[in-house]
């Protein structure tokens, strides 16, 4: 007996170990899940609005939104949703409420199971996958016709259509004014990048940023690695520092971790991605690319509430719902002391160019060899 | 607790019960072993083991700042409050009794096969590659049941790889079948960046198999499905087979005294090699259905640990078919009343998780206090 216990016990250490190291939820996202201080926050923007938008007394008061996370909310890819959230919040659509909760570190194999529990509870008004979720979406909006459903990013086979929109962030615009700084800056003429998977919109910023720093300095040339994976802080240090040892000075940041290695090394800087990372390293990060998911996020609730309000039927287009820089889709974070005044000079007037339409730059999904 | 019992079972001849020593405390009181465990003290210690994880849980959730009452109830509700809520927790539960049985047949031969996991992947593998492979030719009632083969043989080999290497060098299978949950993955990972990625996808992942090779489901509402009857039939096989027949005999020879039964005639080699077999069998299968009736695709994140988590439905469930799968619906149902408990009453669902893992150790502590007793001594020098 004693034998098959300790037997047992060894096992459990072995599986305790295991289970620890190979689920990838992290187990510890025990965090609070809804945000009680922006909601009353929302409240207040509700009643000031209220008194003095009179139209809106038809419609709906209130708009619940239901998140679905790949990851954690310290997660760039994802604060960068939660921040629009918040701003709309404030924002306060036709004087509504808007309140939103999330569900993290949902893998992909329980989806469809979490998007139908989110739509069963009714409690929901609108429900957004925020990342890889098309394919759970499909498996549930017919069930739901009056629950708007959204999914974000490449999309994966998602079909939208009917209730089921697809939104995406395009940045390639913003990296390119990154990619300004990172060909003024550099002292090696050697920039590099860290990203997740050779996927579409991973390279097209990355593309971005590269053509913005040839534009300035041609003799530029850019390396790229793929971690494959989209979260790997310890991954993404490690290629950085290879980059770095191979004569990189810059490196885009395109999943977190790249400033760990930034920080032990004199001269090399970072650029961020998605959300503003100054406050992560602010020693070592020029700016970030900023995915804005605003207008995206305005446009689905002016949806729901045209459905709500005057009975609008739901007609999502069979392709992705995305805006350029120019209307708001995506921006850089104010720039870093670390970067030169001619420099933040060149970049605001190329952002200008940007704006007007004068500069158009080309979206490039290809990978980065 | 002699330093001599180490985790390495493949040299170790499995010496017979070990003398006893009673441990004491004080003079007054000895704590000594029980000669039989009757089922109702067991009972007794399971329930008493749920009710402490319970109340463990309870207090966790009370540090997260929710109603411990109202969570346990949205729990339950969510998991088993509606038609749409049972179905879809025993959609949850189907690979959990798969991977549970897997890891409950080889541990009754005290075969310690931690591989469920890689073998799931490779169930996973072999279903797709024939539902990839004769999809478009073959017609659905053919599809299906070659489907299930494939699934089957594929975790089968993955684990006979481990079986082999024990019963012919005596390999440690716990090494060589946690390593194996490494290296399926990264062949995985390999097949599915080059020869299996889809066309024109930047994605780690294949085609979208035909709907012919997809298992049908088993209502017009919900997910649920036909690989829920299979994993009901497998259990049933699996008991008859361990109480029935002359191989289940050998397996439980095997793992109550592998000395004996090599006197009495049982090859242990061979029934080393068997055992794997089913139990990867069985994983390989939890594995099909995932990949058949769920995700139709291969991707590396189609199982939520599935493999794993069999491992504590085994042992929670005491390596019994009928334990397994009242465990592994247990489970299947806390997973998916999580997420209803997290949208009505903001717990986080990932506290399923600890409720889990509570339980696995209290039941575990359970199985131990429960053989034995303390008894007082009235004289002792």
């Amino acid at each position: 007996m004693r034998t098959r216990l300790i037997k047992i016990f060894v096992l459990l250490t072995v599986l305790t170990l295991f289970a620890a190291a190979c689920s990838s939820d992290g187990g510890t996202t025990t965090t609070e899940a809804t945000d009680g201080a922006t909601t009353t926050e929302a409240t207040d923007g509700a009643t000031t609005t209220e008194a003095t938008d009179g139209t809106a007394e038809d419609g709906p008061t209130e708009v619940s939104i239901g998140l679905v996370l790949s990851g954690v909310k310290e997660e760039s890819w994802v604060s960068s949703m939660l921040e629009t959230l918040n701003r709309i919040q404030a924002e306060s659509p036709h004087g509504m409420t808007v309140n939103y909760e999330y569900f993290e570190s949902i893998e992909y194999a329980d989806g469809a199971r979490v998007i139908g529990d989110l739509a069963a509870s009714g409690k929901y008004d609108i429900i957004l996958g925020h990342s890889l979720f098309g394919e759970s979406v499909a498996q549930v909006n017919d069930q739901y016709p009056d629950i708007l459903f959204a999914f974000s990013g490449s999309g994966n086979d998602g079909n939208s259509g009917d209730n089921a929109y697809w939104i995406d962030a395009y940045t390639h615009e913003a990296a390119y004014l990154t990619g300004v700084i990172a060909g003024m800056m550099t002292k090696t003429n050697k920039i590099s990048g860290v990203a997740a998977f050779p996927t579409p919109n991973v390279n097209a910023p990355l593309n971005g940023y590269i053509a913005g720093a040839k534009s300035v300095n041609p003799d530029v040339t850019a390396k790229v690695t793929y971690l494959e994976s989209w979260f790997d802080p310890t991954g993404a240090k490690e290629s950085a520092t290879a980059q770095i040892a191979a004569g990189s000075d810059i490196i885009y940041a395109e999943r977190e971790g790249p400033w760990e290695a930034a920080k032990q090394h004199e001269g090399v800087y970072v650029i961020g991605h998605w959300s503003d990372e100054s406050s992560v390293a602010p020693e070592v990060i020029l700016t970030s690319t900023l995915a804005l998911w605003d207008p995206a996020m305005n446009f689905l609730i002016e949806t729901w509430y045209a459905h709500e309000a005057a009975g609008t039927p739901y007609d999502a287009p069979s392709d992705r719902i995305v805006y350029s820089m120019a209307d708001g889709g995506c921006d850089i974070a104010p720039m870093s002391d670390l970067v030169p005044a001619d420099v933040q000079a060149k970049v605001m007037e190329v952002k200008g160019e940007i704006m007007n339409r004068e500069l158009e730059i080309p979206l490039n999904p290809a990978p980065i060899e | 607790m002699t330093k001599s019992q180490s985790p390495d079972t493949s040299t170790d001849p499995l010496p017979g019960q070990p003398p006893t020593r009673p441990l004491r405390f004080g003079t007054k009181w000895r704590f000594e072993k029980r000669l039989h465990v009757g089922w109702k003290s067991e009972a007794v210690v399971l329930v008493v083991a749920i009710l402490v994880a319970v109340g463990i849980s309870g207090l966790l959730i009370m540090a997260s700042g929710a109603g411990v009452w109202d969570s346990y109830k949205a729990l339950l509700q969510g998991a088993v409050g509606s038609r749409r809520s049972i179905l879809e927790s025993l959609v949850q539960a189907t690979p959990l009794i798969f991977t549970g049985l897997a890891a409950a047949v080889a541990f009754r031969a005290k075969v310690w096969n931690i591989g469920g996991e890689g073998q799931f992947f490779a169930g996973a593998m072999g279903a797709w590659w024939i539902a990839d492979a004769a999809g478009n030719t073959l017609p659905q009632f053919l599809m299906l049941p070659l489907i299930v083969v494939f699934g089957a043989m594929a975790g089968a080999l993955w684990a006979g790889i481990a079986g082999f290497l024990k019963a012919r060098y005596g390999t440690n299978e716990i090494i060589v079948t946690v390593m194996m949950n490494f290296i399926i993955l990264y062949i995985l990972s390999w097949l599915l960046s080059g020869p299996w990625q889809a066309p024109e996808e930047f994605y780690f992942q294949t085609v979208k198999m035909p709907e012919s090779t997809w298992m049908p489901t088993l209502f017009a509402d919900g997910r649920l499905h036909w690989g829920f009857v299979l994993a009901i039939i497998a259990a049933i096989v699996v008991y008859i087979l361990e109480r029935k027949t002359p191989l289940g005999f050998e397996i439980r020879g095997l793992g109550i005294n592998a000395v004996a039964a090599r006197f009495k005639g049982i090859s242990v080699a061979r029934t080393t090699i068997v055992v794997m077999l089913i139990s990867g069998a069985l994983a390989g299968m939890a594995g099909m259905v995932e990949v058949s009736a769920i995700h139709h695709r291969l991707q590396l994140d189609i199982s939520i640990g599935y493999g794993f988590i069999g491992i504590i439905i085994a042992l929670i469930g005491r390596l019994h078919p009928a334990g397994v799968v009242a465990t592994a619906f247990a489970f299947g149902a806390l997973v998916n009343g999580a997420t209803f408990m997290q949208i009505t009453t903001g717990t986080p669902a990932p506290l399923v998780d600890v409720i889990q893992g509570l339980v696995l150790i209290t039941v575990l502590i359970g199985a131990v206090v429960v053989q034995y007793r303390i008894r007082r001594l009235s004289h002792d020098g």
